[in-house]
């Protein structure tokens, strides 16, 4: 009966030979940084003050209030600390408070404590380590990796997600290539804290290269094994990378079922933590799309400007009309008001796409080209994409390929009617908003703009009646 | 200065549309119609000793009624598209109704599905009524219940009983005094009961190749049997329709009269040499090959407006399709099935898709039960057909 599951994901056109090929540039001395804090800033402790001399990597905030407690922030230059209410734009979309620091250009680096030997050390010392570095997933959702492993038990296995299944995105690539040992060392110290027998790094088919590097150097330790996951839709998806590695499959969260997942870019920087005593400042970051004129990986600072990444490319093309500048893959990514935003940890792309335009019955042109225009067949144009919505035809295509398996038209149609007790029945609550069912839609439908909707209506109407 | 556009994720599409999905339709039924004319000058020529102008009447005669299907259809939903949605007011506007709304397809199926001596009032009354009956007045593209082009068919067909019934016979047209001249397969084989013999079946028809040919009296389109599989491998590979629709569907028709024809005991032990009456195969590719068996279900049965939304409902749906079929065909009076058949479990959608609400995870159990009945109910109407319906007539 596997005919008739729904699939697990769709192959995308990966778009990435124009950085991925391109070794990553180290741009580690932007004029001024901004470590964002929060939208409010009141959440936390701000620890400098303006006029004071920090150093790089030194303590400057730490999260009193809310959740995942204590977030701790730091330095990622050193130099002069300008303005502690400063307001960016973060990569999420909102403006946030953040600190503003001058860099004096000389990277004075604070007392540090490396470990060599891990045998040598408590877990519980490794955990204070990592919570100190304020060390948060890299991948995109940045959630504080000190609490996966908090209080662990019954974990077997710790999985490296490199599969990074969104288009254009290479920076997970490049960290594997170009720090294929730090990658081994993080996952071989999140292994330990874990108290897990095996160690596997999953990532796609047809990456050779990396394959290659991560076997050779995977080869020194006799549990720690590399995974090929298809190249596939959303098949870095936690779930998918459990289910396509291990074969298993959890309710909520991965511990369920003993599996730990953190993306490649977390273990280099837990490497980095625990060898070298080095918080969390520096991150790889693509830009890359067909807006950017030269497309590359950075290696940044934490706090960076975007528009200094962007000038770095040589700046956006001005020939294409309406750019969308996405923070993240195309596919889950944010679309941005400006193109001036902090670099954040969970920051994995800057993308300039070509923006979309509403379809135009032409008028007053001749009938050729009238025909030709109705019929598309000026559409495949790499420079925008023309959205000519039309009514859904029940095609099916968004059941198909749903990696939730739901139905996301019938939910379409349920959030449009407001319809409660429908959303429930169709299970609007296991959308995980990977975008696929507005990808694949033939008839230019948002649909996935619509079960979003949903998705919050349900969730509001269900949190009234608790 | 570069302009920054703000919208909903994703920022990127495959690029398919529902044109590049509906033109792969027209490619295979469009080029079914000439296919069509050019064996119905065939067949009267070669079969029915027409001469060759009296062929060429013929010819005229069947692309004049596709040419009244589509006409129909086209002229009904610009009327609607112009007077009743006030959609549109020049050409390019006229144009694009017509790109998005697809009457032209509508109105070949319909058309490939009349027999070449409809009267073409008939002909033009049905288009009308596929169009605004079948699809305009439920709301257009995507809103209709009912297969359009089969709602036109099946109005026609009971309004216009009496013409309809002529409609095969070529008799009207030239001169022949031949017997298979006169009605369609399915209507003699209803006329001599259900349980076709082999000496008639082989009487009549000669072989197997003339079935597969088309060159037998039926409606224009469905008699195409090789071009209709050609068109299924195309539209497969496509993936413009779900192949294992049309497969279950005529799979299962073919093995549950091959049943009737087994306990029936209409032909032959396998121990003589190979023909079609070895284990009485005849019978079910003669109902495969005749009446519009191959037709709806490639071109009807899969058509994604009318049909469930899960896979698994449309293989549900193409169980229940084939069941019905059997129904009608075998145990009920009339001729041919599919027609109805798949009217009827249009009315069902709604039903399938509500039974496949909700995460697909693994097989429930209500499933397995439904499907544990569905089997029964098949097995049922099969063991109940192949017992009741007496010996070789």
């Amino acid at each position: 009966m596997k005919l008739f599951k729904a699939k697990k994901g769709i192959h995308i056109p990966g778009k990435k030979d124009g950085t991925a090929k391109l070794s990553s540039i180290e741009f580690l001395s932007p004029e001024y940084v901004y470590i964002p804090l929060s939208v409010k800033g009141t959440d936390f402790d701000v620890l400098v003050k303006p006029g004071d001399i920090v150093k790089l990597g030194q303590k400057i905030a730490q999260r009193s209030k809310g959740k995942g407690l204590p977030l701790v922030k730091h330095a990622s230059i050193s130099g002069e600390v300008v303005n502690i209410k400063e307001r960016k734009m973060h990569s999420s979309g909102l403006p946030y408070v953040c600190i503003q620091i001058k860099n004096d250009f000389k990277d004075t680096l604070v007392e540090v404590t490396p470990v060599s030997n891990l045998d040598k050390v408590e877990n519980s010392q490794l955990l204070e380590i990592i919570k100190e570095a304020g060390i948060v997933g890299l991948g995109g959702a940045g959630f504080p990796t000190f609490l996966k492993y908090g209080n662990v038990k019954d974990i077997d296995t710790v999985i490296l997600n490199g599969a990074e299944c969104e288009p254009y995105l290479t920076s997970d690539y490049r960290i594997m290539l170009e720090q294929t040992d730090r990658v081994i060392d993080g996952l071989v110290i999140l292994m330990k804290l874990a108290n897990a027998k095996k160690g596997i790094i999953a990532i796609k088919k047809g990456k050779k290269e990396v394959y290659k590097q991560l076997l050779d150097g995977a080869s020194k330790f006799n549990n720690i094994s590399v995974v090929e996951i298809p190249d596939e839709f959303p098949a870095g998806w936690e779930r998918q990378v459990v289910y396509r590695t291990l074969k298993r499959s959890y309710e909520n969260f991965p511990f369920e079922c003993g599996v730990i997942l953190n993306n490649v870019s977390t273990s280099v920087a837990v490497s980095k933590a625990v060898r070298d005593g080095l918080p969390l400042v520096e991150r790889f970051v693509t830009v890359s799309g067909e807006g950017i004129i030269r497309p590359q990986n950075y290696r940044v600072r934490i706090g960076t400007l975007s528009t200094d990444l962007i000038k770095l490319s040589e700046g956006l093309a001005d020939d294409m009309g309406e750019l969308r500048i996405v923070t993240g893959g195309p596919m889950m990514g944010t679309s941005l008001k400006t193109e001036e935003f902090v670099v954040t940890s969970e920051l994995s792309g800057i993308l300039a796409l070509p923006g979309e335009h509403k379809y135009e019955t032409p008028h007053n042109k001749p009938v050729g080209d009238v025909i030709l225009d109705v019929l598309h067949f000026s559409e495949h144009d790499d420079r925008f994409f023309m959205r000519d919505e039309q009514p859904c035809v029940r095609c099916g295509n968004c059941v198909k390929y749903c990696p939730a398996g739901i139905q996301p038209t019938l939910i379409r149609s349920a959030s449009i009617a407001k319809d409660e007790i429908m959303l429930d029945k169709l299970d609007v609550s296991k959308c995980i908003s990977c975008g696929t069912c507005s990808y694949v839609c033939p008839s230019h439908i948002q649909v996935s703009e619509a079960v979003k909707k949903g998705k919050a209506y349900h969730a509001a109407k269900n949190r009234n009646k608790k | 200065m570069t302009k920054i556009q703000v919208g909903s994720h994703p920022h990127i599409h495959s690029g398919n549309s529902t044109h590049k999905y509906m033109l792969d339709l027209p490619i295979t039924t469009y080029s079914m119609a000439i296919v069509a004319i050019l064996i119905q000058f065939l067949f009267v020529t070669i079969y029915l000793g027409a001469s060759f102008s009296e062929g060429i009447i013929v010819a005229i005669q069947a692309a004049l009624v596709i040419f009244t299907g589509v006409f129909s259809c086209i002229a009904a939903e610009s009327i609607w598209n112009r007077y009743v949605n006030k959609e549109y007011n020049d050409f390019s506007g006229w144009f694009r109704s017509m790109a998005t709304t697809y009457p032209s397809i509508t109105g070949m199926l319909y058309a490939l599905s009349l027999p070449i001596g409809t009267p073409l009032y008939i002909v033009i009354i049905g288009g009308f009524v596929a169009i605004i009956i079948g699809k305009s007045i439920f709301g257009g593209v995507g809103n209709n219940i009912f297969n359009p082009a089969l709602v036109g068919r099946a109005f026609i067909t009971i309004a216009y009983a009496t013409a309809l019934g002529k409609a095969v016979d070529y008799t009207g047209l030239i001169q022949t005094t031949d017997a298979i001249a006169s009605a369609s397969p399915l209507v003699k084989a209803a006329q001599e009961g259900a349980l076709l013999s082999y000496e008639s079946f082989k009487n009549i028809y000669g072989s197997v190749w003339k079935l597969f040919f088309g060159f037998y009296p039926s409606a224009l389109g469905e008699s195409l049997s090789f071009w209709i599989i050609l068109s299924f491998i195309y539209l497969s590979i496509k993936k413009t329709i779900d192949w294992f629709v049309p497969v279950i569907y005529i799979g299962l028709v073919f093995v549950m009269v091959w049943v009737v024809a087994l306990v029936n005991n209409l032909g032959t032990p396998l121990s003589e040499p190979f023909t079609l009456q070895t284990l009485g195969l005849y019978l079910p590719i003669f109902h495969i090959l005749t009446g519009g068996l191959l037709f709806g279900a490639v071109f009807m049965a899969t058509e994604p407006v009318t049909s469930p939304i899960t896979r698994r409902g449309r293989a549900l749906f193409a169980v229940y399709l084939a069941v019905i079929t059997f129904a009608i065909r075998i145990l009920g009076n009339l001729p041919e099935g599919v027609l109805y058949s798949i009217l009827f479990m249009n009315l069902f959608v709604p039903i399938m898709d509500r039974f496949y609400m909700g995460q697909t995870k693994g097989i429930k159990r209500k499933e397995i039960i439904l499907w544990i009945f569905t089997l029964l109910v098949a097995a049922g109407v099969t063991a109940y057909a192949a017992t009741s319906l007496g010996g070789v007539s």
